[in-house]
């Protein structure tokens, strides 16, 4: 594991990486989905909610 | 500090929560006519969401066992409100409040059953955002900051009794029995700066890529990048990195960590996630960790096994490891989770302490 902190300089190094596989993903038919973090709520139905997984109290 | 959760004064959130809800409440039965008749213009909407994540703990810190009754703050027992309206065709804004509750929080609770969670909700999120279709989403007030939950991508499916974030499990059972070194004290997925009272920009996605970054109060600044993409097979990926700079922490001076996770359409899975601290001034610690999860789903049952490793956090030459397992049942049209994780940790420390181990089963269900 690389113990010394990279800088800025590092960090710009990262964006491009992070950049540059973003750019290769979309040209070799990558989809993008929707990823949920572990620290939200689930998605998907809820046991009373059902389906939407949330209760709609007001919708126009 | 770095991926803090502060709470807040009780009176005031339940006061606030008890009006918002009641007004909710009173507001949807007004309107609930309305709401039947709704003719599928669904530009604004006030929805409610939550649920109850409750678990035992069994912990076994070499001179005690016990076992505990906990929130399981893997994903701890919440509400959750959101208002969301359109303002015009390209720009829609809204409003979200969401708290938790946790009774006995499994990340604190100590050996003899001392926790020190407050029985009030404490804020998770309290913010109001604009989402333009082209130029991204800004978020202003109390949420995640941009490198919030870069350490802790994972595709594994049993997230909710393990991940990154160990500590989450038995956090407050100590090292050497009561009175010694907890596991929150030696380990830490250093996790950006979690949330706070901050502004956040998030570009668009650009073929599921997304750069974030944020201010939060007492001049901490950090910067994300995010992406998540699928095959055609099935096979998803995801992954993040942050860097992490705040000003008014008196020890760290900076912090970059990042984590990725891969679902193979065969159902097994791999997770990683890595992070390095630089201290203030010329501090002997090198704090870092390392966590790697290798994971098999099939239907609606994850399994996965998982170790870590922590150098430095609370001291020099004070290093923690651990090995783990988990099973996760999913109930997914009823919205609950049942659950099963074991981990034994170890400290390399002076005194050579005992080694925990802990068993957290529960059940966590969206109402």
């Amino acid at each position: 594991m690389r113990k010394t902190f990279p800088g800025v300089r590092g960090l710009r190094r990262w964006l491009v990486l992070v950049w540059l596989s973003g750019v290769l993903a979309a040209c070799s038919g990558v989809q993008p989905f929707a990823y949920t973090e572990v620290h939200e709520l689930p998605p998907g139905p809820g046991l009373i909610s059902g389906e939407d997984g949330e209760f709609v109290l007001y919708r126009r | 500090m770095f991926a803090g959760i502060r709470g807040f004064p009780a009176t005031g959130v339940q006061r606030s929560l008890c009006i918002v809800l009641g007004a909710s409440a009173a507001f949807a039965a007004t309107q609930a006519g309305a709401a039947e008749v709704s003719s599928g213009n669904n530009e604004v909407s006030l929805t409610l969401s939550g649920q109850v994540n409750r678990a035992l703990l069994w912990a076994d810190d070499g001179t005690n066992s016990r076992v505990l009754h906990v929130d399981n703050d893997n994903s701890s027992t919440r509400i959750r409100l959101v208002g969301d309206g359109r303002l015009n065709p390209d720009i829609s804004a809204g409003a979200q409040i969401e708290v938790q509750f946790e009774s006995n929080s499994s990340s604190d609770i100590t050996i003899d059953g001392t926790s020190g969670s407050p029985d009030n909700f404490t804020k998770r999120k309290l913010e109001v955002y604009f989402d333009h279709q082209r130029l991204g989403k800004l978020w202003l007030g109390h949420g995640d900051t941009a490198s919030n939950g870069v350490s802790e991508v994972d595709l594994s499916g049993t997230a909710v009794v393990t991940y990154s974030s160990i500590t989450d499990m038995a956090g407050g059972i100590e090292f050497g029995g009561l009175g010694g070194v907890p596991i929150n004290a030696v380990y830490s997925n250093m996790d950006g700066i979690g949330r706070d009272d901050r502004i956040r920009y998030d570009t668009p996605s650009f073929s599921g890529f997304v750069i974030s970054v944020s201010n939060a109060d007492s001049a901490k600044y950090d910067v994300a990048a995010r992406y998540a993409g699928s095959l055609d097979g099935g096979t998803r990926f995801a992954g993040a990195v942050g860097y992490a700079v705040d000003k008014n922490d008196s020890a760290i001076e900076s912090q970059i960590s990042g984590s990725v996770s891969v679902l193979l359409s065969s159902g097994f899975n791999l997770t990683g996630a890595v992070g390095v601290q630089e201290l203030e001034g010329a501090a002997a610690q090198d704090p870092a960790f390392v966590y790697l999860k290798v994971g098999y789903m099939r239907g609606a049952n994850a399994f996965s096994v998982d170790v870590a490793q922590a150098d430095e956090i609370a001291a020099a030459g004070v290093d923690f490891s651990t090995v783990g397992a988990a099973y996760v049942r999913s109930f997914e049209n009823a919205g609950t989770d049942i659950y099963i994780g074991g981990r034994l940790h170890s400290l390399d420390a002076p005194g050579n302490p005992d080694d925990i181990f802990a068993v957290l089963a529960g059940a966590r269900v969206k109402f």
